[in-house]
This record gives structure tokens, sequence and C-alpha cells, in this order.
């Protein structure tokens, strides 16, 4: 009988969920989707304060013009506390910020939430109108493409086209032929809520998808080419598994994490995309907004929208991680990343 | 090995296979005229250098040949025809019927699905099992090639085990069904030399346990010749000594083959390494004659014309060399 | 040798060698298509008809004619002379912000593989952070503070660029860090700069390909800066300047100077970004 006797397992038995190693794990879970993207997030946004702060002009004379008296000067400088050191200012934006006070805009005069919230309405529509098709179109073709070899060709041609192509041109092109010359969609603003805003932000978000849409067909046929050639694949057949089975299980899941990680990215990028979507078809969204502010100065209102921009960057980035984890538990065993 | 094959009709039998891949309109030849035989529980081993087209053999047996490769011949399983099997047939076959243990077993297990999901899903999806019963015959045959955690190694991921341990779990795999056959190529190739013979005496007391036909391929002729009842020896595409086991790695009755036994170092004796002057050949660069003459020590003038097939030499052998009878003496394996 | 298929010859990749066949046409002609653009850039002052600023308003708004190749904008410009005075514009800014964050990205990529441990950690952290915002939003911040122009957006995207480029040469770096040669070279007493140099070569292809195909995206992002009006301010001539300054002619149907700037912009964009992919597949085989 031949026992194993020479060889130890070379990995410790998975821990159950008993003890204190379960309280462990749960540490290092929190530790990984809570400490490390709310750091990323702190260390980040203070560093974009500390670059508007370098902002020449002075805001309290862009607030009161040139009329105020040397005493309404120094009480608003208190106010604003202007007086204080970077880093106290930064934590009292920090708190601030997270009780909904965004500051006074410098321009409007009004709250900076105020000033950003019904405009975020329509960049939000947008931005989500732009992930479906994505989502939807670019890994469709992708799958299309990788699974279905005739229709490859086609696919990949039309994506080495695509993916060069940038919003701006393509907001241009779409405004050119199907809102001047067919007149089948409005040229500018976003219309009224309801069907009348899907039909004023159709093509917006087309435009801002077009070059994603490649990029996710591209990843997600590479992905899927990529599975199909390995020999676990071989494997899976060879043991007589229906075809519909090995593609769910062995091609899909583990093409899966390519395209998972391609779609974070594709979301994140999406949020600075809008900027010029919005630019090119007249959009009152945060995007215009933030462009027009850094035209007046408007600081308070450019901090706000980038702290807003990074946040929704780390959180997609831990959704990412997160789903990662779901496709391929074995990466939860494993410490530490590439 | 000293299993009793059944005196019926063979469990495999491959009868003039020839494989070829046409890539850019050139067909190149891979295989030319391969016959194999297994008996219900009988072991067979086929040895050979890389290229000699042990592989691509097993890999025509399963319809698993690469793209641009075609075969004709017949393959025969218990008097079925291998290559007319439709898709579910063919599905069936290779689930229920066929077990494969492959070359490098990291490449060939999912690692995104834990070691218990990879033994069961093939014979719980084919229906062969139910889930549980899949699971406590998968937990046996763990403990069987010595598993001493079965249950806990199961939830484990391929990633966590080690490379033996791995070709372990790709054996009970095979196993897992209730095959008829196994095919094994080069199953302890990839290991650490350490970890090779432990994984191969397990293998071959749970082949001869279990009672399965084997075709195992392998470049090892000593490793061939302890685990199989009968092998035939590969050059070129094609065969050119078939015999039982302890005979050929004894009484070599080819040229080729006992060049390869002399060409190993001796345990016993200090002499020169001599191995066999030139390069293998492939299938594809042998011409119409024996494609082992330009290397051969006996070659004589009919040799370069004369076709090289399967001639009988006595009860038990076969042997592509025209010269076997007059030189068998001299082939015999001089170390002891 | 062995049997036909199953096996894959080891490909060592030869910079500078290219195997001849039908796929390397299509390297050779994407070469070429970016010699020629890159040439346009270059010599694209000496090339114009016009001044890019000669403005003739009688002449405004034409479609193309004998005088006018491609046509005139709104205050009579020359449109294809400020296409080929934008070219020096366009290409310059991207070659800067590629050359810049390429530098960068590989000295922290080299450091990063050379030391390990510890300052492979931290640096990883650290761009982490960093990657956390994108490159527009950097370019806007640096508007922001230093006003829009030209220097301002090209530092700020080099910096904002740099940190992705050392992600991906940092993984190709640790891996060429850690062969064979390396190892021996590091045994055998050879000074840490002249190992670096070596890795450096190692690594080259990746990085030749990268700056090919960032060179196509630095083009897309800059131009998109100047579209929000944040880049280069009329009435000097760039790219995706002139896209957004035609737009409101194209809206009333006098495309040709949006459209002009728009084409130059996407063959551009495709010709790098696919001679970028083919390079990297050539010369550096796969990952």
């Amino acid at each position: 009988m031949t026992a194993l006797t020479a060889e130890a397992p070379v990995a410790p038995r998975p821990r159950t969920t008993k003890g204190s190693s379960s309280g462990r794990r749960w540490m290092r879970h929190a530790v990984r989707w809570i400490v490390i993207p709310l750091g990323t997030v702190l260390v980040t946004t203070f560093l974009v304060f500390a670059a508007l702060s370098l902002t020449p002009g002075d805001p309290v004379a862009q607030i009161l013009g040139g009329k105020a008296t040397d005493e309404q000067r120094a009480l608003l400088r208190q106010q604003l506390g202007l007086d204080q050191p970077l880093v106290l200012r930064y934590i009292n934006w920090v708190l601030a910020f997270v009780r909904g006070d965004m500051g006074t805009s410098y321009t409007y005069h009004t709250p900076v939430s105020s000033v950003i919230a019904p405009r975020l309405e329509i960049t939000i529509q947008l931005v989500t109108f732009s992930a479906l098709i994505i989502f939807i179109v670019g890994i469709g073709l992708g799958l299309l493409g990788g699974l279905a070899i005739r229709i490859r060709p086609a696919v990949a041609g039309v994506v080495a086209l695509l993916i060069s192509v940038p919003s701006y041109v393509a907001a241009t092109a779409l405004l050119g032929v199907f809102a001047v010359s067919l007149r089948w969609f409005p040229s500018f603003g976003a219309g009224q809520p309801g069907v009348d805003r899907l039909w004023h932000l159709t093509l917006p978000a087309i435009a801002l998808s077009v070059s994603w849409v490649a990029y996710m067909t591209q990843i997600s046929m590479a992905s899927i080419d990529d599975q199909r050639a390995k020999e676990h694949v071989r494997t899976a057949i060879g043991r007589g598994l229906p075809t519909r089975v090995v593609v769910r299980k062995h091609v899909l899941r583990n093409a899966g994490v390519p395209i998972v990680t391609a779609a974070g990215l594709t979301l994140a990028a999406l949020v600075a995309g809008s900027v010029v979507v919005e630019t090119a078809f007249t959009l009152d969204g945060v995007g215009s907004l933030l462009v027009r502010s850094v035209g007046t100065k408007d600081v308070p209102v450019v901090l706000a929208i980038s702290v807003l921009i990074v946040i929704v960057y780390v959180v997609a980035m831990a959704v990412v991680d997160l789903l990662h984890v779901a496709l391929d538990p074995s990466l939860r065993l494993r410490k530490g990343r590439v | 090995m000293t299993g009793q094959p059944e005196a019926s009709s063979p469990l495999l039998s491959i009868r003039d296979l020839e494989v070829w891949s046409s890539t850019s309109g050139q067909r190149v030849p891979v295989l030319r005229g391969v016959d194999v035989e297994v008996r219900a529980g009988e072991a067979v081993g086929l040895v050979g250098e890389s290229g000699s087209g042990k592989s691509m053999t097993l890999r025509a047996i399963m319809r698993q040949l690469p793209a641009a490769f075609e075969a004709s011949g017949s393959m025969t399983f218990r008097g079925e025809e291998i290559s007319q099997m439709r898709s579910g047939r063919l599905a069936r076959f290779r689930s229920d019927e066929l077990g494969m243990i492959y070359q490098d077993p990291r490449a060939h297990i999912n690692p995104l699905w834990t070691v218990g999901d990879f033994l069961t899903e093939a014979v719980v999806v084919s229906g062969r099992l139910r889930k549980r019963e899949a699971l406590a015959r998968a937990k046996e045959l763990l403990e069987e090639v010595g598993f001493r955690d079965p249950a806990g190694q199961m939830r484990q991921y391929p990633g966590q085990l080690s490379g033996g341990l791995l070709q372990r779990v790709m054996i009970v795999a095979a196993l897992m069904p209730e095959p008829a056959l196994v095919l094994a190529d080069e199953p302890t190739t990839a290991l650490d030399v350490t970890v090779q013979a432990e994984v191969m005496s397990i293998f071959a007391d749970v082949i001869r346990t279990h009672g399965v036909g084997l075709v195992f391929v392998t470049h090892d002729l000593d490793l061939a010749a302890a685990t199989t009842d009968r092998m035939s020896v590969m050059y070129a595409g094609r065969i050119v000594e078939t015999g039982p086991s302890d005979v050929v790695s004894t009484h070599p009755t080819h040229p080729y083959t006992s060049a390869l036994l002399a060409s190993r170092p001796s345990l016993h004796r200090r002499r020169a390494l001599s191995g066999i002057p030139g390069q293998p050949a492939s299938a594809a660069s042998a011409g119409p004659g024996c494609s082992f003459a330009e290397r051969c020590g006996f070659v004589q003038d009919a040799c370069w014309s004369h076709g090289s097939a399967l001639e009988v030499v006595d009860a038990v052998s076969a042997s592509a060399c025209l010269r076997t009878p007059e030189l068998r003496t001299r082939l015999k394996r001089s170390d002891a | 040798m062995s049997s036909v298929g199953t096996t894959q010859a080891l490909r060592v990749p030869r910079f500078g060698r290219r195997r001849l066949g039908r796929r390397s046409f299509y390297t050779v002609f994407l070469l070429a298509l970016c010699a020629v653009l890159l040439l346009v850039a270059l010599l694209g002052p000496f090339l114009a008809p016009y001044a890019p600023d000669a403005a003739d308003i009688l002449a405004a708004n034409q479609g193309p004619s004998t005088a006018h190749l491609i046509g005139t904008d709104s205050l009579g410009r020359d449109v294809l002379s400020r296409l080929l005075w934008g070219a020096q514009l366009s290409y310059a800014a991207a070659a800067l912000i590629v050359v810049i964050s390429i530098i960068l990205g590989t000295s922290i990529a080299l450091t990063s593989a050379w030391f390990g441990g510890a300052v492979d950690a931290a640096s990883a952290g650290v761009l982490n952070v960093f990657i956390a915002i994108p490159g527009m939003l950097v370019a806007i911040i640096a508007v922001t503070i230093l006003g829009p122009g030209f220097w301002a957006p090209v530092v700020a995207m080099a910096l904002a660029s740099a940190p992705y480029a050392a992600r991906v040469l940092r993984s190709t770096a640790i891996q060429e860090r850690h062969k064979a040669y390396v190892e021996a070279l590091a045994l055998s007493g050879v000074s840490t700069a002249r190992i670096n140099g070596h890795i450096l070569r190692g690594i080259s292809p990746i990085v030749l390909a990268q700056t090919t195909f960032g060179f196509g995206v630095a083009l897309l992002e800059f131009g998109a800066l100047s579209f929000v009006g944040l880049g280069v301010q009329p009435p000097t001539a760039e790219w995706g300047a002139m896209v957004i300054a035609g737009r409101t002619e194209m809206l009333a149907g006098n495309p040709q100077q949006t459209t002009a700037a728009a084409v130059m912009i996407v063959i551009s964009v495709v010709a790098f970004s696919l001679l970028g992919e083919r390079l990297q597949r050539t010369l550096g085989g796969r990952r």
C-alpha cells in the first residue's frame, strides 16, 4: 500500500468557519474593501485639495467683488477659514463634505451642492445609458465574435476602427449626420424628463460609448479566444461534457475576469468622458459645469466635482475587485496581488 | 504486471491508423499506419521518443486531434467504429467508457473550480451518477490514491495542491465513471523525479485493482515494461516492434529498440555512453523504406526500399525490421 | 523534433528583425503611414499654402475649391493650412506627453523591479493612488491653477499618464528582472547601471509598443481638452480646437472644418494605435 509518507500537502487546509480564524478573515476583507479604498480616496482628494489651493486669485475678492471694505474681507476670510493651515482646512472640508456641505460657489453664491444636484441627474442618466450600451453591445459582440468563428473577422475589423474614434469625434459625426442632415434627433439640450430625455440623450450616449464598445468587444473576444485554447477546456470536452456546459463553466467563467476588469475601467472612464460629450451636445450636466467652473476659477465647484469623480473611480475599482473574487474564488486564498 | 486478459474480442482495436496535418495545402504525415490492440483488463504500452507520434495516437482515439489534422483507418471500441460515432454517442463514450490522463495536470484542470467539482462534473452531467453518489465515489478513490483528507481536499482549489497530488486527482477523475479503457499520456513526465515513482506505483496499483484496459504512452521503456503487459515501440509515426513487455525489454526484435536499451547508462558496469547517431526522424521526413535506416547499425541496401510493415516474428511478437530473423540473437539486451 | 502541431517553437524576440510574410506587409504599411503623418506634422508649416491666421472674411465658409482645397472656416481662413499647422501642435503635444510619461513610467518600473520587496510594494501602492485620478481630471485641475494653453495640459497629462505606463511596464520589468541572464550578470559582479541597461534593452519592445500606442491616446486626449476649450485657445490652430470651432458652421451646413479635423484625428489615432498593437505582437511576443 503506497501511503503518502514522503509528500506533505503544499497548502494548509481551508479554514472552517469557526472561531477566531473567521474573525481574522473578516478583518482582511474589511481592510481590503473598506480601509484601502477609503484611504485612497482621502489621500487622493487631499492631493486635489492641495493642488487647487494653489489656484491664483483671491477667493475673497472673487466673492465680494471690488467694493467690499477691509473689515468685510477679513470677516469673510475668517469665515472661509482661509487663514488656517492647509491640512486643517482639508480636514474641515472633509468633515463638512460628509455632512453634505460642499462649500459655496464663488460664481453662483449658492451652496455647491445645490449647484451640482440638478445637473447630477442628467450626467447620471447619460452615463447609465452609455454604460448599458457598452456592456450589452460590447460584451455581446465580444462573445459573439469569440464563440462564433465565422463572424470574427468582421467584428475584429469594425472594432479596430471604432476603438480609435474619440467621443468628441463621434459626437461631432453623429451631430452632423443624425441631427443636422437627417433631423432624427435633437442637437442640443437634455430635454424634459421622461421619453423626451431619452430621445435627447440617445446621440450623446452613443457618442460616449463608441470607443468603449470597441474596447469591451476587443477584450471580451481576446479573453474568450484565450480560454478556448486552454488545455482545461480540452479536458472538459474530452470527458464528454456537452458544449454549452463547457462554454459556461470553463470558457466564460475563466474569461470573465479580464472582462470584469475592463468593465470597471470603462465605467470610471465614462465619468471623465461625459465632460466632453456634454460640451458637444450642450447638455447641462456635471461635466459641462466642471468646464465652466474652470473658466471662472470657481474652485469650490471644481473641487467638489473632482472629489466626486475620484470617489466614483475608487468605488468602481473596489466593485471590480469584489467581482473578481466572486468569479475566481481561488483569488481569495492567495495573498497579495501582482 | 500479470493481468488476465480475456481471450474474447479486443476492447480497443486500431488498424492502419494514419494521421496527417493539412496546413497550407501540404499533407504532412504524423502517423503512418499504426496498429494497436487492447483487450479488456490489459495494459498496453506505447513507447517512443518525442515526435514518434505516440501522443497523437491517443488524441486520435479520443477524436481530439488539433485543428487541420485528419485521420484515416479503423478504430473500434468493443466493435463500434469510433470515427463514426455521432456527437451524442461520442460524448457518452468519452464520459462513461473512457478515461484520459493528461501530461500536465495543472494546465488541464480549471483553476477556478474546486477539486471536488472537477472530479464530479463529468459523471453528474452525463447522468451516470447522482451528485451524492459521485462525491462518495470521489472520496473513496481519493483515499485509494493516498489522500489523507479527501473531503477537505475536495473543497480546495487546484492551485493549492502540489503537482503530484494534482496528478493523482487526474487519475481519480479518469476512473470516476468506471471506464473500460484508460488512456494515459506520459502521466508522470511533468512531475519531479522523486514524485514520479510514487505516483507511478499508485497508478499501477489502481489500474490493476480496477481491471481497466490501459494504453500507456511514455518515452521510458523500462517504465512501460514494469507497468504494462504488452508494448509497442514507435518511431517516426510507425510501430517498429510489438510484443510482451518483458520480452521486448530484454529480447528486442528491432534494432531501434535494441539501440534505445543499449543507450541507457548501466548501473553495473562502467562504460562509455552510447547514443544513437543522428536525430530522431519525424513521420514527415521518412522515406519509402524503413524510417530508421539512416541511423541503423545493421542497415542493408534492401532496407531503403523495403516498406516497413510489421511482420509477425513468432507467436507473440512482431517487428518491422526485415532482418529480424537473422539479427535476433545479436539484439539481446547486453546489460543485466 | 517534436510532433507537428503539439508544441510551439520558442520564439526569441529579436528586436529589429521581422519575419517576412503576409502579416509584415501590414506592419510595413502602418509604419509607412505613421512616418508620413509624422513628416507632415514636422513639415506642416512649409507645406501649407496659407498662413493659419490669414483671414479673408469675403471667402468665409466656402466649400472645397481650387483656391482652398478643403474650404474655409467662418473667418475665411484656409482649412487645409490650419490643418497642417495644427498637425505640428497636436503631434508635438502628443509626443511630449507620451515621451515624458514613458520616461517616468520606465524609471519607476525599473526601480520597482530592481529593488523589489518593500520598494515595489510602496510604489505599487502609490501608483494605485495616482491611477485613481483620471488623466483628464488632472489636466483640468492643472488648467484651473495655471490657466489654459499648451504647456499646462501637456505636463499635467504627462504626469497623469505616467502611472498607467508604469503599471504596465512594471510587470514586464519584473518578469525581465527575474530572467536567468539577469541573475547571471548580477552574480558576475556587473554594475547595477549596466544590468539595468540590459533589462531596459530586454523590455524595449514593450516600451516601444506602449510609446506608439500611447501617442495615439495622448493625441486624442489633448484634442479632447482643446475641444472643451481648456487646451489650446483660438486663434491657434489645433485639431481638437478646430472640431469644436467648426461645430456651429457644421450645424449650419458647412462641415468642412470640423470634418477635416475629425478625420485627421481619427486617421492618426488609428494608424498609431494599430502600429503600437502590431509592434507589441511582433516584437514582444505575447505578454
